[in-house]
């Protein structure tokens, strides 16, 4: 059965087809969570959400892009996700300090659980990138997600977000412009095809 | 060291990057990086941060996500008597919506002419005056002789006249009753009643007319389609709650 097939017998009630859905989506829907709330617990709940949420409003898909209405639904799950961490903090998104401070350094980056060997170049370049975006506002977080993780064009983009064209293009630009000020910060963590040397 | 430039350059070769340029815009961005060299310093540093973003691994999930029936609600069809009460309470509401305009455009207006003769009607003070003048009315409209005596006596006595189901005794009142008289009599009486129709008019007294206004067939069927409307609808909505759960 292909995804059009599973939606039809979805929206008749059938979980079972859109369980198998949820299997070929789970992985896009949390990778988008991860990027927009940068906490693994938080993307797994709005993760969760999604799903729960998609399979409740599937009668209002009426065709088109089946993954741009599932990450639509996932980006919106994780802003409400944001919303209700910040109103009941638990676990700070933010490493912070003995003292309560937040802490920019990328010592932070290093996962203090993993051995120096683990701590691989990639990974802590991934880390480096991912606490730049966790800098960005949301809306730009979840449009450079969309477009650079995701792999949507514009004029997906501004669908899932329900925001114009030269919205998508805004955030996407100033986003990037704030990610490449971050990121040289993290000079010595960059692979050298990657480094942007016109500064160092 | 960061490349100072506008929002709008930024905005350009960032949208140049990922092939979303007009070619017309593409071919002037082209021309002033081959001169700018801040532009196009810039250019490199986006298409570098670009890739490092496309560089990040693809997150897995850390488990399946698959919903079992406790964590959804039951998606039960939708009871018989839902598109029923709805299209109940649609119609209603139509028809509601009709006969309230059909109200606003005066189709019902019989009840305007009992309201124009009492903003004629003069206290009984009045009536006391000319009691021979409005017997000479009744004549001239043809009305039987034994109301105007009658009316004549009650009016002598000082008291109010009440409505009888064969219309009121007065002449003019007669007319004002009688359907093909509705517009012509109560604004412009016949040139022969001259004073004599105005005094009789302002000599009926005040009869008690709110109880007819009431009884307007528009506004009993106002009432009664609206009342409709929102009962019904308020049962498709309990109706539905409950198939929602």
């Amino acid at each position: 059965m292909d995804d059009l097939e599973l939606i039809v017998a979805a929206k008749q009630g059938d979980l079972e087809a859109f369980n198998r859905l949820v299997l070929a989506y789970q992985d896009i829907l949390y990778n988008q969570a991860y990027r927009v709330l940068g906490d693994g617990d938080a993307a797994d709940d709005a993760t969760q959400e999604a799903f729960i949420s998609a399979y409740n409003n599937l009668a209002s898909f009426r065709g088109g892009s089946f993954r741009a209405w599932m990450l639509r639904i996932v980006t919106n799950s994780s802003y409400d996700e944001l919303r209700r961490r910040k109103r009941r903090p638990s676990v700070p998104l933010e490493p912070v300090d003995d003292l309560g401070d937040e802490i920019e350094s990328p010592r932070w980056i290093a996962d203090p659980g993993e051995s120096p060997e683990e701590r691989t170049e990639r990974g802590e370049l991934a880390r480096a990138i991912q606490h730049c975006l966790d800098g960005l506002p949301v809306e730009f977080r979840a449009v450079i997600s969309l477009v650079d993780v995701q792999g949507l064009d514009y004029l997906e983009v501004s669908e899932v977000i329900g925001a114009p064209l030269g919205t998508v293009k805004s955030r996407l630009a100033r986003g990037r412009g704030r990610l490449r000020d971050c990121l040289q910060g993290f000079w010595e963590l960059l692979p050298a095809s990657h480094r942007l040397e016109s500064g160092h | 060291m960061t490349i100072r430039i506008s929002h709008r350059e930024l905005e350009a070769i960032s949208a140049y990057l990922d092939g979303q340029l007009s070619p017309r815009e593409r071919a002037r961005l082209e021309s002033r990086l081959q001169v700018n060299q801040d532009l196009h310093m810039a250019l490199e540093q986006l298409r570098r941060t670009r890739a490092l973003l496309r560089s990040l691994p693809a997150m897995r999930a850390p488990r399946n996500y698959v919903l079992t029936p406790q964590m959804v609600r039951p998606r039960k069809p939708a009871p018989r008597s839902y598109p029923v009460l709805r299209l109940v309470s649609v119609m209603a509401s139509l028809l509601f919506a009709l006969v309230l305009l059909g109200d606003f455009l005066g189709l019902g207006s019989s009840r305007a002419l009992p309201q124009v003769a009492a903003v004629r009607e003069e206290p009984a003070a009045e009536v006391m005056e000319a009691p021979a003048e409005a017997g000479e009315m009744t004549v001239e409209s043809g009305a039987p002789a034994a109301e105007p005596e009658e009316a004549q006596k009650s009016m002598a006595a000082g008291e109010p006249e009440t409505p009888s189901p064969e219309g009121t005794p007065g002449g003019l009142e007669l007319l004002l009753a009688t359907p093909d008289a509705e517009l012509a009599v109560p604004l412009a009486p016949h040139p022969s009643m001259g004073l004599h129709a105005q005094a009789a008019a302002s000599a009926q007294p005040a009869p008690p007319r709110q109880a007819p206004a009431d009884l307007n067939p528009l506004r009993m069927l106002e009432v009664v389609f609206g009342v409709v409307a929102v009962l019904t609808g308020l049962a498709a909505l309990l109706v539905r709650r409950g198939v929602n759960g």
